[in-house]
């Protein structure tokens, strides 16, 4: 591959990323990061069989890549699995087809799927009056930043966050960020993924209850029977 | 002829062996049997013992009478039936021994491993290419500019242009890690030429914080430009030129690839001789000879820096000459710190105890003892009679200044009254204080002076014309008292402006402690404000990031070790502490072992460590804690380590870096050779493990040791652990081997000047508790094992604990932050080694079966530590080793009672064997095991046919090494020797094939094996142990640790700085000008007390209780008499019980008016009441029917210093 | 802290999380399902009346709004203690959690063991058939033909490498990690007719060294020499014999050999391999001795004899003061008295057992002292003192080059040696 000009290959921790060079537009390049058009790429084992470079340089002939992202382990052999993205999100059909099969004429036994794209995280903290749901959203907006986050009182005073990210990369990131310093949200905080066929967002979750807060955090319609609030950045 | 062989020429080969050093020595297989009768009837005449060997046939062995590698007979191994059936019933289900084939390549092939064939765990670099074009902006400009080295900029371009070495020695202040890389970055790319910087420093955690700066001069993250690789953490991508790393992992990658494609080197800190820097500098010669356009860049601070020049056969030096002007700052030594002190009149004012220490004495056995020892030798006053006293002193940790019970005198006063210069100087060598009195008030210079005798009282004037106690002349006594009255002078002392202040001292256990001591003592509000902040070697990033992010108003104390002299730190301090000495890990090769030694460091060290003032600020002051006169002695540079260090890892480094040279030679050709002796015993001791084969030449399991980043007997049995299926505990106890140990018996100079009086009774308690944990598994190791599982399971919310009980509470959790620390560097190692996988058949969990099997692990224990084995000699009741030194026990160890002679703690011994951890001669750790995992474990993994001779009654004799040897049933042996294979087969099956995970799993069958073995073993193992009476294992559970917390000093630190709590009152800080508030410059705070009654216990009282609660009870007295300078405290008394709970620091924060518990513990208020008796206070009276009350400040204080010097082991009940 | 390693490890750590997940979760769902307080409810130490805190929440948050900077804020949504969402979100999709996930594995092979255990009163004769099932006959004798063919040309090896004389090591304490370098020239192969040829070689070559040494000595004694000769000479012929299996058959795959003409081939090899070696140990060490016989006798200068007989007497003197010295320590009269009169029986006994040690400190206390200490109480000149100039114990290092005056002599033919260049030029010529 082009890694000279069209490419550019980077090596953090567990991850390889093979990704374009290409500055893209602000539009696209925020869908396609949180996710348009990924690819799943499951390898069968021998994983160590499975040359990067190679699957990379294949998957590359179809359209030119956003950036593929394997899964290495310390010997920077495969993990088994690996996401793709194209410039064009609009190839992810195309590439389900034709890819597996390119895959199988040189004998490489890859399954490719769309992304789940897992990108929540839920974290429960136990009751207590120090941890607040607003102490927990500023504690976490130290660490890193999430897109959004729900907060379900399911018992009283005992509350379930659900943090939303980007996308699964920077989910992973920030998950490895909080159990390092899970302490910072009391002694009984658990984080983990929210693994649901759906994501929040795009299911048929009811949000009209909501009442949206105005900039000065008062409530912008009476409550009716219903006490809860929402409050984001205010839309440009 | 034979005639002649038989009269002339054994005897004198005999003569010349009596004549020479050795103790025991084999004759050459050349001689006859005939003749090994002749060797044996001479040498029985010349006293000699001899004994009939098998190894390669019959061979003669004679020993001298003092050797202790004789074992005059073998010892015996046989196991119950039922073993023999479970042995039976898995070598039929394991082998296929019925057939005549045998797995013939791996008996007798030498394991000889590829290197090339081991993967190097990262990525290729990236492709050298010039850097990209870039606009740089002002900031960055600015970045540059700031830089002492900015205007010599062109000079060092055109030297390295010139030349290929350039040594670069300038102070800390130069920042040269930094600038450097981007001067040579900001060239390549002005240039156009190609770049690719490797930025090597000593410590990963150096290597992190560089590269971050490095980052943050591009305005970008880690991974673009700037790149990292280290053993956990890589980040690096094509378009990185400059990469952080550290010279153990770019060598371990240079055994697959060259310095090729790389423009720069960049060594940090050359003069400090880091062992692994050396060894790169040779690498890198080697490289210049290979590639014409390499760059060697050499950074130090103040060395000579020609030694680097001529080891390189070419470049040159850059020094500076002094950028900015510095003044110098006053250095005193201890002298002058100790007038100082007295000068300034400190009141620390915690007199509490002093009129407790009799209630602790009489009451031991070891304290009748002791008197007896005493009064023997006052009344016989001979060398004899002084003999036990010594002995107690030097073997068994009695303070020399012990006092008699009653008569209160110690053995100097009573060798004076003897008139015996010889034991006063022994004595007084040993540290003894003449100054102590006994009960007429006399010491042993008014007895001296009083009898009239001249010798003696010669040696007193000269000892104190000298001044100070011994004590302080020993490196390793690190005089926290003396750090702590200093901080008393630098924070309550006008004279001395607030400024930050740095202590250096040898380990991070001195941190640790020193750290508690500050806390407690500013806590009580005795001392001005500050931040504690910690630097070492093994912490993460977010210690540095801590200190480096914190305000920079905060008055910051710094605790650090000698990692601070290379560590550039945009921090100025105002004060350095140095303790002036440092711990070495030395090899002694007199005995074998490496050990932990204090020196003082040399004089250049001490200089690194002074520049660490800020130079531009005047006033500066650096208290060194030794003596003008030890300083003048000292050298003026350190040796370097790789003269002195254990050579094993060294050693494997090398053979992986060039297979077909001799270690020696290769090693000859560092920089600083290191003595052939050790580099000798280290490969030694390397082929004895197997991790060199005969020729030298690394095996797979000397590839896979490699990887592991502990020493290579720990190491081995890490593997032994994973292959016994008990990795967990194995894990526990290599990590505790390799720090600190919290329950150690303590020195007298361990222990500090308030509990100095109670040393006898603290070491007695901690020896009980050493034995309460062993309970009665002989095993020092398993202690560690009950030890961190008990902390585990008190660990169970993952909140650390942020009030202190008690200083040990305090340094055990430090501890063993420390040790989860580093047992998951380790795991992660033996994960990148492949040593344990992600999936299928090497799991954690699968490697985790046995763990709770404590049989099992003392059976991997038993083929790690090998070759420290020591064997029981009932005859002459001693122990005997490889080793011939004598072997003592130390009375650490739980296989001996205090004064108890080897002769009777033998008697208790379940099996003669034990394997041990040694330091000198001492055996520190020590676990006794079965005959029967000797017999499987020790010795070479192929225990050969030539091994093994035939004995009486159908018994055989197997040699399992030079020294070791055992008599068996024929049947045993051969089970023995069949089971062996079995497992063997397995170990080296795993170690050449571990990094191949897919055939892991996809041959299960070798897992599988290897896991019947194992639960085989288990259970035999079991049987064997209570079959010669062992106790039965109380369980050691093993549960999957989750994430133990790892920054527990940090969270406390903060926790308790001034710092947070500013943030969380910035409002008041506001309304407030800083400058009235911190202006204060005598340290003046009053403190006021409030009792608070509860009938709850503390932790509920705390959870429960809300704010409106203690607004309602205490807000109201305590707000309007609150300010920065009086500081209000509540004390929680439980008043059914008449204790004490807890001391709290009550402060309005935002307006709210909230209690920060600092101490919780129980003090029963008798306690009180009889402290304050002592200092005459009158007595307080809790019995208030209000709920909250105030108390007489002077009786709070006192409480309050009953809360914080409390001594865990004093107080316990 | 290394981030890496949490996104790899810990299985057990995401294992435990999600079970913990997945409890709340079933929680949750009861608790909403059923709309009442779990029992646990009562742990909340004030439940609020409305049983939920909305309105703190959002009384916080009012208060706050100041410190987020809504300008990138992220979006926040808090639904309270009953909110219908979440009791309608969660009964749409949540599926029942299986039950049992973490059963326990039955114990394989717990019944045999107990059986096993019943059994525990065997003979050990019985367990011979049991042995003999799997191969083993319990007598320890090697079965295998390769494996006691390689051991035994790893026997020759050794011994046509052995060192006879007394080497430098002879000076060195005797710890076995200490011992030097043997040399090895044993290949490492499987093939029996490479082994033969390389001991074949390697043998004619040893003889041919003994030859020489022979012969250098050949003038001094002729009774003697033709003794050698005789050894040397059978040595030889024996071993032309030995060529023979250059070439016969002796193919083995994996210890099994292929023909049965093999098999006898190579029994036969292993008798004469064993003579072989009893042949050469006899010659080389005549050879060596009648070489150092003449040495002694011819080659030594009257000074070297001298010391080397004043060297042998000291050795026996040496001999006989160490058998004096090992005899068992009693306890002296005052020791027995000391630990009678105060009970001190055991620290006596410990004083004893570290009698060297003690003897040398009262003795000689500045060998064990630093420098820094004993300055501190010396008297300015005392401090030169008889005292001080008392020989240190041997402690530390030793010098490799120290072989002391142990040095046998070397005679010109002597082999060449790992350990010769520890050795002086020469003696004589």
């Amino acid at each position: 591959m082009d890694f000279q000009t069209k490419y550019s290959k980077r090596h953090l921790n567990g991850t390889i990323y093979i990704a374009t060079r290409r500055v893209l537009e602000e539009k696209l390049r925020s869908e396609l990061e949180s996710g348009a058009g990924e690819l799943y790429l499951r390898f069968k084992a021998p994983f160590a069989a499975y040359d990067i470079e190679k699957i990379a340089q294949l998957a590359g002939e179809l359209g030119e890549i956003y950036v593929i992202r394997f899964k290495v382990d310390f010997r920077n052999e495969s993990r088994g699995y690996a996401f793709l993205q194209y410039i064009d999100a609009s190839l992810q059909a195309k590439a389900m087809e034709v890819l597996k099969q390119r895959f199988r004429d040189i004998s490489l036994d890859i399954n490719i799927l769309p992304s789940r794209n897992l990108r929540e995280l839920v974290m429960i903290t136990s009751a207590g009056t120090c941890l607040t749901p607003l102490k927990v959203y500023q504690q976490m907006l130290k660490l890193c930043s999430f897109n959004s986050v729900r907060v379900y009182e399911y018992r009283p005073n005992t509350y379930m966050h659900v943090f939303s990210y980007v996308n699964n990369e920077a989910a992973t990131l920030a998950i490895r960020h909080i159990r390092t310093n899970i302490l910072l949200f009391g002694s009984a905080a658990h984080v983990s993924w929210l693994r649901t066929n759906q994501t929040l967002d795009h299911d048929d979750f009811v949000t009209e209850c909501c009442q949206q807060l105005d900039s000065q955090m008062k409530p912008e319609s009476n409550a009716e029977s219903c006490s809860c609030f929402t409050f984001s950045r205010p839309q440009v | 002829m034979n005639e002649i062989i038989q009269d002339k020429f054994i005897p004198q080969q005999l003569l010349y062996f009596v004549a020479g050093r050795r103790c025991c020595q084999e004759f050459p297989c050349t001689f006859r049997s005939t003749e090994h009768d002749i060797f044996q009837q001479y040498a029985r005449s010349l006293g000699l013992l001899t004994q009939r060997m098998f190894s390669n046939g019959e061979m003669i062995k004679v020993f001298k009478r003092t050797c202790r590698h004789y074992l005059e007979e073998p010892k015996i191994m046989t196991f119950s039936p039922a073993t023999a059936i479970n042995i039976l019933t898995m070598l039929g289900r394991t082998t296929n021994l019925g057939k005549d084939e045998l797995r013939l390549s791996s008996d007798f092939i030498p394991q000889r491993a590829c290197v090339a064939e081991i993967m190097v765990p990262h990525l290729p670099f990236p492709t050298i290419k010039p850097p990209t074009q870039r606009i740089k902006d002002d900031t960055q400009r600015n970045l540059l500019k700031q830089f002492p080295g900015y205007s010599f900029m062109d000079t060092v371009m055109q030297m390295l242009y010139k030349q290929r070495v350039v040594v670069f020695s300038a102070d800390l202040s130069w920042d040269k890690s930094v600038y450097m890389p981007l001067l040579i970055f900001e060239d390549c790319e002005a240039k156009k030429t190609n770049a690719k910087i490797i930025c090597i420093e000593k410590e990963n955690v150096l290597a992190l914080h560089n590269s971050k700066r490095l980052a943050h001069y591009f305005a970008e993250d880690l991974g673009e430009t700037v790149g990292i690789q280290l053993p956990h953490s890589s980040n690096i991508s094509s378009e990185t030129h400059i990469i952080c790393s550290t010279a153990q992992y770019v060598l371990r990658s240079l055994t697959k690839q060259k310095c090729l494609n790389i423009s720069h080197f960049i060594v940090n800190d050359v003069d400090l001789h880091d062992p692994y820097i050396d060894v790169l500098l040779s690498e890198l010669r080697i490289a210049l000879t290979q590639h014409q356009n390499l760059r060697v860049v050499l950074l130090c601070q103040m060395a000579d820096a020609r030694k680097f020049t001529e080891f390189f056969e070419e470049g040159t030096e850059f020094i500076p000459k002094e950028g900015a002007p510095k003044t110098a700052p006053s250095i005193s030594y201890l002298g002058d710190i100790h007038s100082r002190i007295s000068v300034a009149g400190i009141h620390k004012g915690q007199d509490i105890y002093k009129e407790t220490p009799e209630v602790y004495r009489t009451k031991t056995p070891r304290n009748e003892q002791m008197d007896k020892c005493l009064e023997a030798y006052e009344e016989f006053g001979s060398d004899l009679s002084i003999r036990p006293f010594l002995y107690a002193v030097n073997y068994d940790l009695v303070p020399v200044n012990y006092r008699h019970s009653t008569t209160g005198k110690t053995a100097v006063i009573i060798a004076a009254q003897h008139n015996n210069p010889s034991h006063l100087r022994v004595l007084l060598y040993m540290g003894a204080d003449p100054y102590v009195a006994d009960e007429q008030l006399q010491n042993a210079i008014t007895v001296a002076a009083s009898m009239e005798k001249n010798e003696c009282i010669d040696i007193l004037n000269s000892f104190s014309l000298r001044g100070n106690a011994i004590k302080s002349a020993k490196p390793e006594f690190v005089d926290y008292d003396l750090i702590i009255d200093l901080f008393y002078l630098l924070r309550t002392k006008p004279e001395y402006p607030s400024g930050n202040i740095l202590v250096i001292l040898p380990t991070y256990y001195h941190i640790v402690k020193l750290n508690y001591m500050l806390l407690s003592h500013y806590m009580c509000g005795k001392l001005q404000e500050f931040s504690i902040f910690l630097l070492h070697e093994n912490m993460g990033v977010e210690y540095i990031d801590e200190l480096v992010n914190a305000r920079q108003d905060t008055d910051k104390v710094v605790l650090a070790t000698d990692i601070v002299e290379s560590l550039p730190l945009q921090v100025s301090f105002k004060y350095v502490i140095d303790t002036a000495c440092k711990q070495y890990f030395v090899y002694n090769c007199s005995n074998y072992c490496a050990e932990h030694r204090y020196e003082w460091v040399a004089k250049d060290c001490l200089l690194r460590r002074e520049s660490l003032l800020d130079g531009a600020a005047s006033d500066t002051q650096c208290f060194r804690l030794l003596s003008k006169t030890t300083f003048n002695m000292l050298t003026e540079s350190s040796p370097a380590q790789l003269q002195r260090i254990q050579l094993d890892k060294i050693c494997l480094t090398v053979k992986a870096l060039s297979p077909h040279k001799i270690i020696s030679e290769y090693l000859g050709q560092t920089i600083s050779p290191p003595p052939v002796i050790n580099v000798h015993h280290a490969v030694q001791l390397l082929k004895k493990i197997e991790a060199l084969n005969e020729v030298e030449e690394l095996t797979w399991l000397g590839c896979r040791l490699l990887d592991i980043p502990v020493p290579c007997q720990l190491g081995r049995m890490l593997i032994y652990g994973i292959l016994l299926q008990c990795i967990d505990p194995v894990l526990t106890i290599v990590t505790s081997l390799s720090t600190a140990d919290p329950l150690s018996i303590p020195f007298t100079e361990d222990i500090d000047s308030l509990w100095d009086r109670f040393t006898i009774y603290i070491q007695n308690l901690i020896k009980n508790e050493r034995g309460r944990l062993a309970d009665n598994q002989f095993s020092d190791h398993f202690i560690f094992l009950r030890l961190f599982q008990d902390w585990q399971n008190s660990q169970k919310s993952k909140m650390p604990i942020l009030y202190f009980t008690n200083e040990y509470d305090f340094i055990l959790n430090g501890l063993m932050e420390q040790l989860s620390f580093i047992r998951s560097n380790i795991v992660s190692s033996l994960r990148a080694a492949n040593l344990i996988h992600f999936r299928g058949t090497m799991t954690m969990k699968n490697l985790n079966v046995l763990s709770g099997n404590w049989h099992v692990v003392k059976a991997a224990l038993t083929g790690g530590m090998y070759p420290n084995i020591c064997v029981l000699d009932v005859n002459k009741s001693c122990l005997k080793s490889a080793y011939s030194e004598r072997m003592h026990l130390h009375p650490n160890t739980v296989l001996r009672d205090f004064l108890e002679p080897f002769s009777s703690s033998a008697l208790n011994f379940r099996s003669p064997w034990v394997v041990c951890t040694k330091q000198r001669n001492y055996i520190l750790y020590a676990t006794m095991v079965l005959p029967m995992a000797v017999a499987m474990f020790a010795g070479p993994s192929r225990i050969r046919n030539s091994q093994i001779s035939p004995s009486q009654n159908d018994n055989v004799n197997i040699y399992i090494d030079e020294w070791l040897w055992m008599v068996m049933p024929k049947t045993v042996a051969e089970l023995v020797i069949k089971t062996r294979q079995c497992f063997y087969d397995g170990y080296h099956e795993f170690l050449k094939h571990c990094s191949d995970q897919d055939k892991w799993n996809a041959d299960s069958l070798l897992m599988v094996n290897q896991g019947l073995i194992n639960e085989t073993l288990a259970k035999v193992f079991e049987n064997e142990d209570l079959a010669v009476g062992f106790s039965k294992t109380p369980n050691i559970h093993y549960h999957p640790i989750v994430k133990l917390p790892t920054t527990y000093l940090l969270t406390v630190n903060r926790h308790f700085s001034w710092n947070q709590e500013i943030e969380d009152s910035k409002d008041i800080l506001v309304k407030r000008p800083l400058s009235s508030y911190f202006d204060v410059h005598s340290h003046f705070i009053e403190r006021q007390f409030f009792v608070l009654h509860t009938k709850e216990t503390c932790e509920d009282f705390y959870k429960s209780s809300s704010t409106p609660f203690i607004e309602s009870v205490l807000g109201k007295f305590a707000r309007p008499i609150e300010s920065p300078n009086r500081h209000i405290f509540v004390i929680l008394y439980k008043k059914n019980e008449d204790e004490m709970l807890s001391i709290s620091r009550a402060k309005t924060i935002n307006g709210v008016f909230t209690l920060k518990e600092y101490f919780r513990n129980v003090i029963p208020v008798y306690e009180i009441i009889e402290a304050c008796r002592s200092i005459s206070v009158s007595m307080p009276n809790f019995d208030g029917r209000l709920i909250c009350s105030l108390i007489d400040k002077r009786v709070g204080n006192l409480i309050m210093d009953l809360f914080a010097f409390r001594h865990h082991w004093i107080h316990k009940r | 802290m290394s981030n890496s390693q949490f996104d790899k490890n810990m299985d057990c750590e995401n294992k435990m999380l999600e079970d913990n997940l997945m409890e709340m979760g079933t929680k949750l769902c009861t608790l909403l399902e059923s709309n009442e307080n779990s029992p646990e409810s009562e742990l909340e130490p004030q439940p609020l009346p409305s049983g939920s805190t909305t309105h703190l929440v959002l009384a916080e948050l009012q208060a706050n709004f100041k410190d987020l900077s809504l300008d990138n804020a992220p979006h926040f949504e808090f639904h309270g203690y009953g909110c219908h969402a979440l009791v309608k979100r969660t009964r749409d999709h949540e599926e029942p959690i299986p039950s049992g996930r973490h059963q326990k594995k039955s114990k394989s092979g717990a019944g045999m063991q107990q059986q096993l255990q019943r059994q525990n009163l065997f003979n050990w004769n019985q367990l011979a058939p049991m042995m003999r099932s799997i191969g083993l006959r319990g007598d320890c004798v090697e079965r295998n033909v390769v494996v006691r063919l390689m051991n035994l040309f790893k026997s020759l090896h050794d011994h046509m490498n052995q060192d006879l004389g007394v080497g430098p090591e002879n000076s060195l304490p005797s710890d076995y990690v200490f011992d030097l370098p043997k040399k090895i020239t044993m290949p490492c192969s499987l093939d029996l007719h490479h082994q033969v040829q390389v001991i074949c070689t390697k043998a004619d070559r040893f003889l041919a060294h003994q030859r020489r040494v022979l012969e250098a000595n050949r003038h001094f004694d002729y009774r003697k020499y033709t003794e050698c000769d005789k050894l040397l000479k059978g040595s030889s012929t024996y071993l032309k014999s030995f060529r023979q299996f250059t070439r016969s058959p002796i193919r083995h795959r994996d210890g099994i050999f292929l023909g049965s003409g093999a098999r006898s081939n190579a029994l036969k090899l292993e008798d004469m391999l064993t003579n072989l070696r009893e042949w050469l140990r006899a010659a080389y060490l005549c050879v060596y001795v009648f070489n150092w016989e003449m040495d002694h006798e011819h080659r030594y200068s009257l000074a070297m004899s001298k010391d080397h007989n004043a060297l042998m007497d000291r050795a026996k003197e040496q001999a006989t003061s160490e058998l004096k010295a090992a005899q068992p320590k009693e306890l002296s009269a005052e020791e027995k008295l000391i630990a009678h009169r105060f009970k001190l029986q055991n620290v006596i006994e410990c004083a004893a057992e570290n009698d060297d040690f003690l003897s040398t400190l009262l003795k000689n206390p500045d060998a064990y002292f630093p420098a820094e200490a004993r300055d501190i109480c010396a008297q300015q000149e005392a401090a030169a003192g008889p005292a001080a100039e008392a020989v240190a114990p041997p402690v530390g290092g030793f010098d490799l080059l120290d072989i002391s005056d142990l040095l046998e002599p070397s005679s010109p033919p002597k082999r060449a040696t790992t350990t010769r260049r520890f050795k002086p030029l020469c003696f004589r010529s």
